[in-house]
């Protein structure tokens, strides 16, 4: 890991000094915008900005956090193999696998799944915007691709939970995402949220022709221009009048920059809203 | 916002004031220091530069998120036993967790002095939360090796006791309550020799200076000591002055509130 892009980790003070830069300039980009639609957005990027919680909301995100540093701890004890490496974390954990130290073993796996943790899910920040952004909107049916280790399911759901009412269905194929099941009941989430496995051009059409129209949805699920494109399609029919869409990694290769031109362009989108590595679209009413 | 507020544990400017004065007290010299003054300088050097191997971020994490919900539980484990008001309860745990117990910064430094120290013995003299052994403790936990002896009062063991078990370091850790007067010796005949110690219970110079010169005898050769709120008042002050002149100390380090001691090795004089 370069020096630069640890001093960025999530969580460090400049990447916080850079989030909170990034969330007011989408704020002063929504100041001249009325509709009803777009000021729940609004309210909900404020919110994140300030960092304006109650207890209960802070409690909240602390718990996911707890679960979040307990993965890696319970991936290793459970000699569970997550199957996604990021870049050079690999080479290490390989060579203290095969160190004869047993101790030696047990600290390369616990850093290779924490650097999983730590870069590949959502990190808190992000993590605190999308449970706001839930808390705001208020959705009854919301929707997830691409469930990885749970922790975007976790901060949803638990909006969800705190507002009372509305429930998440989660798709993912992978097989690590039995992590995910396991953090949602120990949060006390399983009332809330839903885990499908499959693939999600097989199980996604089934899906929405039984739930009715959605009202949120975070895309987090294959990271290329055809599925991305491919999946909001699938949804648009199906998303309600005012239902705001999160696309995550929008800046993390070419193909998802084109993704999200494409997804942002789309003829009913009435507003859309790039912050950094997340976007965000609100739809107009169908037809 | 006060200066003090400024610089509280865990804040970015207190923390980056923390990380200036490890490494320029990692950066001097300590030549016939031997292996505990060799680990002082490297962990000074690691902590200050930010220079943890992940499998220790990962530990840092999790005893960090779980610190978050430690008030909380304190708490209730206050109002079961007390009956006292919530709100009171819950600023007053919220304000000891943060100026009390071990700020993260000094808990990166922990971490690293017993992972380069390899212990087979460690000493802790007033538990509290359970935070500063906690950093121990996975220090340990990484090394595939050693225990640690935590001793506190029966209230503080009891807030702790659940804390460590939660993080999954209870096997790496024997709390022993009571009045740490009547546990020391014990505890001290039981680990010795000591190769690493924590003391943080007694906050008067006396009683610092007494637990230091008895466990002192024990200390291994190389052995290092960390002294917390060495810096809390004029009393304490005199009494860190007055450990590290004590015979057997190699070298002696002040880092704002904490004061670490290593002891000499016999063989690194010849060397």
């Amino acid at each position: 890991m370069s020096a630069l892009s640890a001093h960025l980790a999530p969580n460090s003070p400049p990447a916080m000094a850079a989030h909170r830069f990034v969330l007011a300039w989408g704020l002063a980009r929504l100041a001249s915008r009325a509709e009803p639609r777009v000021q729940a957005l609004r309210r909900a990027l404020a919110a994140a900005a300030v960092g304006r919680l109650t207890a209960a909301e802070r409690d909240a995100l602390a718990r996911v956090e707890v679960r979040r540093a307990e993965i890696p701890f319970e991936v290793v004890d459970a000699g569970l193999e997550l199957g996604i490496v990021p870049g050079d974390v690999s080479e290490a954990a390989e060579a203290g696998a095969a160190s004869a130290d047993e101790s030696t073993a047990y600290a390369a796996r616990l850093a290779q799944t924490w650097e999983i943790c730590r870069w590949t899910s959502i990190s808190p920040v992000w993590g605190r915007f999308l449970a706001l952004l839930v808390r705001t909107l208020e959705p009854r049916s919301a929707l997830e691709l691409g469930t990885g280790l749970g922790l975007s399911g976790a901060y949803q759901a638990s909006a969800l939970k705190l507002n009372g009412a509305g429930k998440l269905v989660t798709l993912d194929v992978h097989e690590a995402s039995r992590v995910a099941e396991r953090g949602f009941a120990e949060l006390g989430l399983s009332d809330w949220i839903e885990l499908r496995f499959g693939l999600i051009d097989e199980t996604l059409p089934d899906l929405l022709a039984a739930v009715g129209p959605v009202d949120f949805a975070f895309l987090d699920a294959e990271h290329s221009l055809s599925a991305t494109v491919r999946h909001f399609d699938l949804l648009l029919p199906h998303l309600a009048d005012g239902a705001v869409v999160v696309l995550d990694d929008i800046t993390q290769t070419r193909e998802m920059r084109l993704a999200w031109a494409v997804v942002s362009s789309r003829p009913r989108v009435v507003f859309s809203l790039p912050l950094r590595r997340v976007g965000v679209v609100v739809c107009g009413a169908p037809g | 916002m006060g200066l003090k507020e400024r610089l509280a544990p865990g804040s970015p400017a207190g923390d980056a004031a923390y990380r200036l004065l490890m490494l320029g007290a990692g950066a001097r010299p300590r030549p016939h220091g031997g292996r505990g003054a060799a680990a002082v300088t490297a962990a000074l050097l690691d902590a200050g530069a930010g220079r943890l191997p992940a499998e220790e971020r990962a530990w840092l994490d999790r005893i960090e998120a779980h610190r978050h919900l430690l008030p909380a539980t304190t708490v209730e484990h206050a109002l079961d036993t007390r009956g006292l008001e919530r709100e009171t309860w819950l600023a007053e745990a919220s304000r000891a967790n943060r100026w009390m117990s071990l700020p993260p910064i000094a808990g990166r430094l922990v971490i690293r002095l017993v992972r380069e120290l390899r212990p087979s013995a460690c000493v802790e003299l007033g538990t509290g939360f359970g935070v500063s052994a906690a950093y121990q403790a996975a220090a340990l936990e990484l090394n595939g090796r050693g225990r640690l002896v935590s001793l506190d009062v029966e209230g503080m063991t009891a807030i702790a006791r659940p804390f460590l078990a939660g993080l999954g370091l209870e096997d790496r850790v024997s709390l022993r309550a009571g009045r740490i007067e009547d546990t020391l010796d014990a505890a001290i005949t039981d680990a010795n020799p000591v190769e690493f110690a924590l003391l943080d219970h007694d906050h008067t110079g006396s009683g610092t200076l007494a637990a230091f010169d008895a466990l002192l005898p024990a200390l291994a050769d190389g052995a290092v000591v960390v002294l917390d709120d060495v810096n809390w008042t004029e009393e304490m002050r005199e009494a860190w002055r007055v450990v590290r002149r004590r015979e057997r100390v190699a070298t002696a380090v002040t880092v704002r509130r904490l004061g670490i001691v290593a002891i000499a090795e016999p063989a690194a004089a010849g060397e």
